[in-house]
Parts: C-alpha cells; sequence; structure tokens
C-alpha cells in the first residue's frame, strides 16, 4: 500500500473555478473582476445544522502555489484537498469525511497537513467520523499555523474587511460563515481572556453591528445574525473535548510561528484604536494557542515553534516542510 | 395685534409640553433583546449566554450557572475553572488530569490509562536500530610488491549514537545522525585456517535531521570511517611474522548494502610496513530493532 500524504490548505490558499469555468483564481484575483461582489457573496438559510450553502457560484479548484511550493516539488506526490474556505467549517469537515471515506480502500492511511483554516475542517471531519474511524482513515496530522482558539483577523475583516493584506468590500466577506466561525474566543476587550464575547449577540448588538431580530439584514452596515449562529453551534461542539477525536492518531503535531506581530486585543472594540500584540505567526497567538491546547497535547514532540514567515508562508517554510515529512 | 400669535403659541406650547414628557415611548422603539441561546434570559442577565438553562441554576452561587460552569458545586472568584485536560470537568473538580468527561448522570468515567506522544523511551542503550548483519566482504591491497586479495564474510552489530524519540506507536519523531557497527570478519568458514581474521569496525554519519539532505536522494548515502584488525595471510616467507594488518580508511555507503572503503594499513607485526588497498562491502541485515516495535 503506497504512503499517502494530502495537505489541507487555508483561508485564502485556494483557487476557484468561476461560472464560466475557464480560468482559476484567488479569491482575491477575483475580486477584481466585474460583478466580484455578486459572485463571491454566499447564501445560507437560516438553520444553523443545515451545512451546506444556498447559492454559491463558485467552485474550489487547486491551491496557491507559492503558498505550498515545497508541497508541490516533492516524490511521493502531496494531494490536495479543494475545499471552498469560506464556507461554514462543518460543511468543508463533512466533504473532507467523506474523501477519506471514499478514497479509503485504495491506499494506506494518510498523512494529514492542515495548514490554518484547514487544521479547522481536520478536526471537524474527525469529530464527525468519530476517533475509532478516523485513526483507521488517517495515520498523522501536522497542524501548521492552526488558529483552533480564533484570530483577531477574524475579526478585522467582519469589521473592515480586511482579511490577510487584502481588502474585501465588508458586505462579501460578512456573508462567508468560516469568518465568523474563527472569531477569537477569548475576550478581545479585556485582560481577562476567558469569556467568547464575540459570540454573543449582545456584544455586536451594543457596537451597533447586528440588527434587531426578525428585522432584515444589510451587510453593508451589520453582521450576519444567522452566521454568528453557526459560529455559536461550531463553538459549542468544541468547547470540551476539542481534540479527542485525535487521540488514536500515531501521532499529531502542532507547529507555529512566534516571531511576528500578532493582534490579540481591541480593547476600544469595535474601534481598532490601540490594539495590543502578542507573539505569533501574525494571525496565531502563539503562547496563548499553546497554553490553551489540552494538557495531553502539551507535549514537547507535539509542539513545535519555529522562527518564521507569515501565517500564509508559513507552509513555504524548508523548516516547517521538514517538520511536516 | 399683530403680537397676539406669539403669546398665544407660547401659551399652547407651555401647556402642552408637560404632556409630552409624561408621554411612554412607542413600544416600536423599546431596547431590543440580545439572547444569544434563545432561553429567554437576556445575554446581559444570563449566568450561561451562549448555554441554554431556562432555570438560571446556580448551585454554587458563583455568578456560572450550573449549565455552563466546570464546577457546579466549587465557586470561583472570577473568570472561569482551568480545565487543562479540556473535558468539560474544571480541574479543581476533576477526578484525573487525562481526559475523562461526566456522563448524562453527571459522574465521570475512570481515570484513563497515561499516555504521551513522546512517553516511548528507547529501552535499548546502544541505540534502538540494534541490527545485525551478514556482510560479504572482498578486499584488496598491494603489500611488499605483490597484490593480495581475499573474500569471506562478516558477521556484525550495528547502532546508533544520539536520541531517538518516537510517538507511543513507535513512529521515529527524532532520528540521530551517528552510527557505529563492529564485528569479525574471516575468509574461510574453518577459522584456524583463516587466511584473514580479525575484528572490524566502522562510524558512519547520516545527517537526517538536516533538511536539504533529509529530502535528497543523498539521504541513503552515508559516511565515515572504518577500521579492521586482521591476522593476514604471509605473502613473503622471508617474513619472521605473520602479518597483522591494522587498515584504516574513509568509507562511503550506499542504502545500507553497498559500501566502499579504500584504506591504507599498516603491518604491527613487522615493523608497521605500509601497503594500501581497498574493500568492497555487501551489508545483507538478518534481525533488526530487536525488541522494541517497529515503526509504522
Amino acid at each position: 500500500m503506497p504512503r499517502r500524504q494530502m495537505l489541507v490548505p487555508g483561508t485564502g490558499g485556494v483557487l476557484y473555478e468561476t461560472a464560466g469555468g475557464a480560468s482559476t483564481a484567488t479569491i482575491f484575483e477575483l475580486l477584481t473582476r466585474s460583478k466580484a461582489a455578486q459572485e463571491l457573496r454566499c447564501e445560507h438559510g437560516p438553520d444553523p445544522s443545515v451545512l451546506e450553502p444556498l447559492r454559491n457560484v463558485l467552485v474550489a479548484r487547486g491551491y496557491m502555489t507559492a503558498a505550498y511550493e515545497p508541497f508541490a516539488h516533492v516524490v511521493p506526490k502531496w494531494v490536495f484537498f479543494d475545499y471552498d474556505w469560506r464556507l461554514d467549517i462543518r460543511y468543508s469537515g463533512k466533504r473532507l469525511a467523506e474523501y477519506l471515506q471514499a478514497e479509503a480502500p485504495n491506499g494506506d492511511r494518510w498523512r494529514l497537513v492542515a495548514h490554518s483554516q484547514g487544521g479547522l475542517v481536520v478536526l471537524a471531519a474527525a469529530r464527525l467520523l468519530g476517533e475509532e474511524v478516523f485513526a483507521r482513515l488517517v495515520q498523522s496530522v501536522s497542524f501548521v499555523g492552526v488558529p483552533f482558539f480564533g484570530a483577531v483577523t477574524a475579526l478585522s475583516a467582519l469589521l473592515y474587511g480586511t482579511l490577510l493584506d487584502n481588502s474585501i468590500p465588508p458586505d462579501v466577506v460578512r456573508t462567508w460563515p468560516s469568518v465568523y466561525q474563527m472569531l477569537p474566543r477569548w475576550s478581545i476587550a479585556k485582560g481577562n481572556a476567558t469569556r467568547a464575547d464575540l459570540y454573543l449577540d449582545a456584544t455586536w448588538m451594543k457596537a451597533g453591528l447586528l440588527s434587531e431580530p426578525g428585522t432584515p439584514v444589510d451587510h453593508s452596515r451589520h453582521i450576519d445574525r444567522g452566521l454568528l449562529g453557526r459560529a455559536r453551534a461550531l463553538l459549542q461542539a468544541t468547547t470540551t473535548g476539542y481534540f479527542e477525536p485525535l487521540r488514536k492518531l500515531d501521532y499529531i503535531r502542532i507547529i507555529q510561528g512566534n516571531n511576528l506581530d500578532t493582534p490579540f486585543l481591541l480593547p476600544q472594540f469595535p474601534s481598532a484604536e490601540g490594539t495590543v500584540k502578542v507573539p505569533g505567526d501574525s494571525l496565531v497567538p502563539d503562547a496563548f494557542t499553546r497554553d490553551k491546547l489540552p494538557s495531553w497535547v502539551q507535549d514537547e514532540a507535539t509542539i513545535r515553534r519555529v522562527p518564521s514567515s507569515t501565517h500564509a508562508l508559513l507552509c513555504s517554510d524548508p523548516l516547517v516542510f521538514e517538520l511536516c515529512q | 395685534m399683530r403680537s397676539a400669535p406669539l403669546p398665544l403659541a407660547l401659551v399652547l406650547l407651555l401647556a402642552s409640553a408637560p404632556a409630552l414628557a409624561q408621554t411612554p415611548p412607542p413600544a416600536s422603539v423599546s431596547e431590543p433583546i440580545a439572547d444569544s441561546d434563545g432561553d429567554g434570559g437576556a445575554d446581559s442577565a444570563d449566568n450561561c449566554p451562549l448555554t441554554e438553562n431556562p432555570s438560571q441554576q446556580d448551585s454554587d452561587a458563583d455568578g456560572a450557572g450550573d449549565a455552563c460552569d466546570l464546577c457546579p458545586l466549587v465557586p470561583v472568584d472570577s473568570g472561569e475553572h482551568a480545565d487543562a485536560d479540556n473535558d468539560g470537568v474544571g480541574d479543581e473538580c476533576d477526578t484525573c488530569r487525562l481526559p475523562n468527561a461526566r456522563d448524562a448522570r453527571g459522574e465521570q468515567a475512570p481515570c484513563p490509562e497515561a499516555q504521551s506522544f513522546s512517553g516511548w523511551k528507547d529501552p535499548n542503550p546502544l541505540g534502538r536500530r540494534l541490527r545485525f548483519f551478514i556482510r560479504p566482504i572482498a578486499l584488496g591491497y598491494r603489500y611488499r610488491g605483490e597484490w593480495v586479495g581475499s573474500t569471506g564474510l562478516g558477521l556484525h552489530v550495528s547502532g546508533s549514537i544520539g536520541e531517538w524519540r518516537f510517538d507511543e506507536k513507535g513512529t521515529a519523531l527524532r532520528v540521530p545522525s551517528w552510527y557505529w557497527s563492529a564485528g569479525l570478519y574471516g575468509d574461510s568458514a574453518n577459522l584456524f585456517a583463516a587466511g584473514h581474521l580479525g575484528p572490524y569496525a566502522a562510524l558512519d554519519f547520516r545527517p537526517l535531521n538536516w533538511a536539504p539532505y533529509a529530502r535528497s536522494w543523498a539521504k541513503e548515502l552515508k559516511f565515515g570511517v572504518g577500521a579492521q584488525l586482521l591476522w593476514a595471510e604471509r605473502v613473503d616467507g622471508s617474513l619472521g611474522q605473520r602479518p597483522i594488518q591494522l587498515g584504516v580508511g574513509p568509507r562511503v555507503g550506499f542504502l545500507d548494502i553497498l559500501s566502499v572503503m579504500p584504506f591504507a594499513q599498516f603491518d604491527l607485526a613487522n615493523d608497521a610496513a605500509l601497503s594500501w588497498g581497498g574493500m568492497l562491502v555487501f551489508d545483507f541485515k538478518v534481525l533488526e530493532d530487536l525488541g522494541v516495535p517497529m515503526p509504522k
């Protein structure tokens, strides 16, 4: 049985085929085209347990070579899991779980490398499959720069439309459920980082960014109440036993950058004035993320800290590639 | 008369002012209630704003409702109870520091056996990769104006120098770079009739923690030094003592199967006479990783 290795890319690392199907491009390239705002919006129903989008004209097809350079040039060839990173993370996890099961007869267990949001997708797939089945399909997972407990970048995307140094119209990004699901799970306005305040309706309503219940949503002024509900659903499902579905794997690795400034608190929420920064990879706060991991994962051999490039380019770092091998 | 309308308007305004001030705001502009968990309690007053708990029961009166309190019977001063193993039971009331969640009745499962991804230690002080080889060897050297050749078998053991780290299933997480081997060579099944007989040893280097090396085909190569001490064949009848050749030289190996070693050697029994030659070595692994689980 051949050894199989798969990379699950992160936010922004996937290419899309437009309705015409002629070419592929990143979401940020698609934004420059005419009618982009229409094409890039997602539409979801009110029931947070229905994972599939009601409307989505794009199809994920390929990955950003620059972000995953070393993985694209190794033998045996790596498989890349194409998924639409804008959609509900639970939906992407379901698709990954289905793929792993469908491919099970064709080779040995997978070694997975999950970058950024890809790690949350892997965890979602593992929760769906359960620890026994997941360990039968997957040998190991290397998590590279995964925002297990959220990232202030997701908050900035919802507030201002800035995501990974790109500008996206807020009325577009506020229709992407995965961004809500990556909101910080800590209080971004206080030193005491134990409350997931951003998952409360009250926090957003007080800031004037959430409309009253039952009123129509204007995404240019407000975030989406239904999508915040989806974020809560994922939060509730992962508050305890977050890593339990991985316990029967041969091993896991958690690789984090720790030498860049990473936004951590916005004491003036919703204003970004006086943003407090901590060491990280520019998106994932290193020490905070490590400290929140369960004790059985807090292990020298499991958690590796690397001085690295920015979050988006973590996987193009040769040292990271070596650790993932 | 022209000024009459103003006092009249003023009177009307003053008369209506108290009535306006006492008018309650219309129902449509009442403060909207944020209730994230939909249990009927506003977020600001809910003791579990993300967990549905209509009863708001709080047994330890610490401000966190039982439905979201990791230790419902142990008050916490501020924030939340720490939960190091993330099993939903706070450290202050957890029966175990490994995950053992509460069941539907609120009782914790028995403490699971301790395990750690790097808790598995190498039980073999000589190195985990303790292996036995049968090694066919062909050697030749130029000594006192004549070529001397020998083909025979070596039997040797090899291991590693340095730290190995494994996960619980035996998968190597850290691999050392130095490897040793030592054995005995003879070119006859009857050792007393052997033309060449004696011990040999080698020290090899494989920088497996160096990314460019570990990622290329070069990782199949090893570089090192070898030495042998052979009770050697007599090639010159005038020699007083049967030669004892001490040879040393660099070696290059490929795939743990084949290695080549040029050497210089000194006849310790006859005035350390210098000679030179080379050997070709094939390695056939017989046993490997004794007493430890095989990596997956």
